[in-house]
Parts: C-alpha cells; structure tokens; sequence
C-alpha cells in the first residue's frame, strides 16, 4: 500500500485547482453541518454541569465532542473538495485534532489540580 | 457551486436529519430560561484555607463552612433532568430576582462573602481582645453595597450608600452602622421626598425615592491589615453569599485565641453573622444537612430559623446520627456549646 506523507497529499489537493470561493462554501457548509450534530450533545453536557460530582467525566464529555466536531468538519470539508480523487486524506486530519485534544486534556488536569472540576 | 453545494446535502443527509432529531430539541431545552431556581449539594470548605491568620496556633479539628450549588433561572433541560430527584429543592424566582443577570448575580454574591468575610473578622477579633488585649482590629465603616434591586429600581448591584435623608431621622442626614437601624430606615422611607445618595463609578448620585425604588444591602467596612495584630489574608476563592459568617468567625477566633475549641473535631454550619453576633436564616438547608453527613462532619451548627427544616432533612438520613445538630441564636451560643464540649 503506497504511503503518502502530508506535504504530498497537500500537493494533491492543490493540483486540483478548487476555486477559494468553492472552498469556503464547503468548509463553511463543514462547519455548519458539524456544529449543528455536536451543539445538542455539548449543551447537554453543559446543563448536567449542575452536578458537581460529575465535572470531570462532563469536561471529558465536552472535549469528546469537541474533538468530534474537528474531526467532522475536516472530513466533510476535505471529502467534498477531492470526491475521492486524492487517497489517504484522513492523515490531514489526524494532527490538529490530536493537538486540539491533548490541549484540552491538560485544561481538564489543570481545571482538576485547582478543584475547579 | 450548486452543485457542490448540492453533492455536501445529498451525501451527509443523515447528518442532517441526526442534528434536526437530537441537536435541536436539547439546544432549545438548553437553552431556554426560566424562572426557576434550583439547589443541589455543594460540598465542605475548610476555612483555614480562606482566610490566614498571622499565627502559630494549628488548628486540631476543623471548622468548614458549606456551600450549596444554586442555579438561578434554570433552564427546561435543567428541569426535565432535576424533576423527580427528591435531593434537590426547586422553587419559582420572584419577577424582580428573575430579571437580575447572571454576572450581576455573582457581583451580588461576591459582595455579600466579603461583607461577611468582614463581619466576621471584627466580631472574632473584638471578641479575642477581651481574652488576650494585644490582638487589635482596625476598620472603618464605609456604607452599604447593594446586592438587590427590583425591577423597575434605579439603585443597581455595587451601589454604595454613603447617605440618607429620611423622615424616619427627621431630615437629617444620617447613615446607621447598625444593620439593623439601616434595615428599619429602608423600609421607613418616605417616597418622593426621601433621598438617598450612592456612591456608583466614583461619582456621587441622590437617588429621590419612589416606591419602585426598591434595594438591599450589605454593610462594608474597610479593615486596615496593616495596623490589625495578628495579621491576617484573605485567599481568592469562587464562593459567594453570606450564609458561612458564623463558621468564619468561629475560626478566626479560634485561631486568635488557640483556646482549641474543636477538641479534634469537625465542626460545621451554617449562619449569616452580624458585628453583634447575631446569627441570621439562610437558604439550602435541607442540602447543606446531607452534604455535612458526607463530609463526616461531628457537629452542625444551625440558626434557629432554619431548624425544622434542618431536623427533617436529619431525621430523614439513614447515617445522620453521628452527626450532633445543635440550634443556635448567636456566635456566643456556639462558643458556649463548644468550650463545653
């Protein structure tokens, strides 16, 4: 199986000359769809906040759909720009959406160290 | 463009259809406030965390006050979940608390903690004086904060009270330090003639009271850390309301003094407390009994007011026993039932 790294697949996607305007549409219909699925679960999770023994494993939930949510409009987005003429996209997605998350764990330990959560 | 447009639709329709069935009712539900208020438990601070004293003294048991998680104006979602847990107590905001913000909220609660925080600390420490001559306060009396206002009122969360001119003083320009005397003029004013004059963004501004012109305050005072032996801090802390003053005064003299007064035990409560020493009602008692019993407490302190509703909410928990609950009227009432201990 060929092995692509990201530069390359970013090569790819550029060849294929997407209009900007035709970029932006999507990634902000990617947006868009992928708010509108999470936002129901996030405010849920907000409002049972109340509980205070359960912050933690709501701030966990939070950052669950949190990540998610990027993982969704990565997708979306890079899925309708290449229909299907550029393989192994998923590997864009992978790096921001581990930062966003690691970044979020250490809020909640932090959140967790200060008796905040 | 269309049909990208159109491809993004027809592919991720489910997703759609996913967010119109979920996403969008809890978001309403969510979303949407009302005018209910709910409490649930909260949990145990150890007030040697909040408030230093200059001192060596350690203390051997501990005295905590307790907090209970209020959520005003809470939403239909907040409802729907809370509906038949027994644990919580509900009830319906009057129009005029209902229409105060959140930020405006915490301010108020924010004021009323620091008016205690101050009450308490010169109560424990006028009254350490009469053990021990060297432990001194210094304050000064500055006005009165406004914590409440109704709806259609001109006084706002912050305002200080810096004068009044009343009927009830015979026109004279007067501002009681007793709370008690402040309260009574409050409630004794005489509409379009009576002013009163606040202090709001450093400006000066007489208010000429109307019946719409409805407030509540706290009283303020300026203590001067410099000049009080022993020195004390006061930590940052989230908490708010008034509703800890007698377990802070406890603490503060008992610290003051080193006279031990907890025998090794945990002691906790709940109370607002007056520089005379009187202990006032507070809300959430029948939380505040339960979250003592999970925090092993040894002994509750409980004004008056709030004991039937405090003895129903012990009698009803099945590991309660332990626990000793004791009614009181003022400050001097716990210290007794504790040096007796």
């Amino acid at each position: 199986m060929e092995v692509k790294k990201i530069s390359e697949i970013n090569a790819e996607i550029k060849e294929l000359n997407v209009p900007r305007k035709e970029k932006a549409i999507k990634a902000l219909i990617s947006f868009i769809i992928s708010l509108a699925v999470v936002i129901g679960p996030i405010i849920l999770f907000v409002n049972l906040l109340i509980y205070r023994q359960y912050r933690g494993l709501l701030a966990l939930g939070i950052l669950a759909m949190t990540t998610i949510f990027m993982i969704m409009v990565q997708k979306i987005y890079y899925e309708s720009i290449v229909r299907k003429r550029v393989a192994n996209i998923n590997k864009l997605i992978i790096i921001p959406t581990m930062v966003v998350f690691v970044l979020g764990l250490a809020l909640i330990y932090l959140m967790a160290k200060v008796g905040t959560i | 463009m269309e049909n990208s447009i159109l491809y993004m639709l027809r592919r991720y329709w489910y997703l759609i259809v996913l967010s119109l069935a979920i996403s969008l009712p809890l978001t309403y539900l969510g979303l949407y406030r009302t005018n209910e208020a709910l409490i649930l438990k909260g949990g145990a601070n150890n007030f040697v965390d909040v408030v230093e004293i200059d001192t060596d003294y350690k203390v051997s048991g501990s005295f905590s006050t307790l907090y209970v998680i209020s959520m005003e104006r809470s939403t239909k979602l907040q409802n729907l979940i809370t509906k038949n847990d027994p644990t919580i107590e509900r009830y319906t905001m009057y129009a005029d608390s209902a229409s105060i913000g959140d930020i405006d909220s915490y301010r108020a609660s924010k004021i009323e903690y620091d008016s205690s925080i101050s009450n308490a600390l010169i109560l424990a420490y006028k009254e350490a004086n009469k053990v021990n001559n060297n432990i001194n306060i210094v304050y000064e009396f500055k006005g009165y904060d406004v914590t409440y206002y109704s709806e259609k009122s001109r006084f706002r969360i912050g305002d200080r009270i810096v004068k009044i001119k009343s009927h009830y003083y015979n026109d004279r320009i007067i501002l009681p330090t007793n709370e008690a005397e402040f309260r009574k003029a409050i409630n004794n004013l005489t509409f379009n003639s009576d002013i009163i004059t606040i202090e709001r963004n450093n400006e000066l501004i007489d208010i000429d009271i109307t019946s719409d012109d409805y407030f509540y305050g706290y009283s303020m005072y300026d203590i001067d850390a410099n000049n009080t032996k022993p020195g004390f801090k006061i930590k940052n802390t989230s908490l708010g309301g008034p509703s800890g003053g007698l377990l802070q005064t406890l603490s503060i003299y008992d610290r003051l003094t080193g006279n031990n007064l907890t025998k090794g035990k945990k002691i906790a409560g709940t109370g607002t407390i007056s520089y005379k020493g009187e202990v006032g009602a507070i809300g959430g008692i029948k939380e505040k009994v339960p979250t003592a019993v999970d925090n092993n407490i040894d002994v509750f302190f409980c004004p008056s007011v709030n004991y039937e509703d405090a003895l129903l909410a012990y009698n009803s928990l099945p590991n309660s026993k332990r626990m000793k609950l004791v009614k009181i009227d003022t400050f001097y009432d716990a210290l007794n039932y504790l040096k007796y201990m």
